[in-house]
């Protein structure tokens, strides 16, 4: 699988090329017309559309399209952004001991706070069992978005580091808003998740974390902190 | 040593066969192109949002109610339709200083209102009594069409044209009101 087009081969920089924006300016953009996208989608479509299907594929499509017609454009291969399995054990290495920690105290907080520790359900009582690979593509399309996309462009706009890694999981958490549990989980998970991509980046360790992760914490957190998971505009509904 | 460093150490090519810091300059054909992809797909998701909203206020506030409201002695009348169901009956509430005062559906003889050229039939008048309950003083009457949608998940209200303020004067045990009504549907 290859996004390769790249047309990346230098050519005369003539006046129109030079107003146009620079690189990091341009990540900047992407990174801001994503979550513009998602924004859209968790809060517009879900207060004016009543949460259509049909109306919320919209930006997700134009989301996603545009994720694909940038890799082309910048020349990255499926591989350059992490769908590879050569480094799935290395992410597995960095990830496994966070999760163990993160998962122990999610258990601690589902103990003091009385919660009914039920690692068989999943939301509204349907079985985790029953969808892993629902939650694996779930986790798979966020990891995406969120590392394979942002991230990349936040390590053009400030290279590898904690403000790249910052700039992941702030906006990760920012799409989760309102939901203050979701919130934080997911600034937490996104801290851990940009930071194990820019070392072994591979979505499918990323995802099958993200979805061991969301298991852990509604199987542990009450249901009524966790509003169903819900975020957006469809927290207050 | 950290982890990642031994990793990398263990394994070297695989990882240099990754790019995960994308550090190639890109052409200004390419750049041109992104900034052109950047623009389009804000233009669509303006339209997106813009198509969302009017659309939508469309099907809330359905736009072919027409009427007229106006005090008549101790009632407040008048006529309500729909001009895209010109058969289908309304239904009409009052409110009177913001407070739900009564409902109906519109189906009372208003022969002017066919005269007149407003509606296809003459049943589509409505009449409220003012509640004998209200205080003396300036009191404010709102007429206003309900209006179903989602399969009648939302129910929205369209003010009937335009508020009418009375007074009502307690004298000989008998309420009566003045009136200043206003309007552009009268027939």
């Amino acid at each position: 699988m290859s996004f390769k087009e790249g047309d990346n081969a230098p050519s005369a920089v003539g006046a129109s090329d030079a107003a146009f924006p620079g690189e990091r300016a341009l990540a900047a953009w992407e990174i801001a017309s994503l979550t513009v996208s998602t924004l859209i989608a968790e809060w517009v479509v879900f207060s004016l559309g009543g949460g259509s299907n049909l109306l919320l594929a919209v930006p997700l499509a134009f989301a996603f399209v545009f994720m694909f017609c940038s890799h082309r454009l910048r020349g990255e291969t499926a591989r350059d952004i992490g769908l590879c399995l050569d480094n799935f054990a290395q992410a597995m290495r960095l990830l496994i001991l966070p999760m163990l920690v993160t998962s122990a105290l999610l258990v601690l907080v589902g103990i003091l706070s009385g919660n009914d520790l039920n690692f068989g359900k999943w939301r509204g009582g349907q079985s985790i069992f029953g969808v892993p690979a629902l939650g694996f593509l779930w986790g798979l399309m966020q990891q995406y978005a969120l590392q394979a996309f942002i991230n990349r462009r936040a390590q053009i706009l400030w290279g590898k580091g904690f403000r790249s890694v910052f700039l992941v999981a702030f906006l990760f958490g920012l799409l989760h808003f309102p939901n203050p549990w979701l919130t934080a989980a997911t600034f937490a998970g996104g801290l851990l998740w940009a930071w194990v991509y820019q070392r072994a980046p591979n979505l499918f360790a990323l995802a099958l974390s993200h979805m061991l992760m969301t298991w852990v914490l509604v199987s542990t957190v009450p249901a009524s902190a966790l509003r169903g998971l819900r975020v957006g505009y469809k927290f207050f509904g | 040593m950290t982890e990642a460093s031994q990793i990398e150490q263990e394994k070297p090519d695989a990882i240099a066969q990754h790019r995960p810091t994308p550090t190639t300059a890109l052409s200004p054909s390419t750049r041109r192109r992104l900034t052109h992809l950047l623009v389009a797909k804000s233009m669509l998701e303006v339209l997106f949002v813009a198509g969302l909203a009017v659309g939508l206020h469309y099907v809330f506030f359905n736009p072919y109610f027409r009427g007229w409201t106006e005090m008549n002695g101790r009632q407040v009348s008048g006529w309500a339709i729909r001009e895209d169901e010109p058969y289908r009956r309304v239904e009409v509430q009052l409110y009177i200083d913001d407070h739900f005062a009564g409902s109906q559906i519109a189906t009372g003889a208003r022969p002017d209102v066919v005269r007149a050229g407003r509606a296809r039939d003459e049943w589509n008048g409505f009449n409220f009594d003012i509640p004998t309950t209200l205080a003396r003083g300036e009191h404010e009457a709102r007429v206003y069409v309900v209006h179903e949608s989602g399969g009648g998940v939302r129910r929205t209200l369209q003010q009937l044209g335009h508020p009418l303020r009375f007074r009502v004067d307690e004298s000989d045990g008998e309420k009566t009101s003045t009136v200043a009504p206003g309007g552009e549907e009268k027939p």
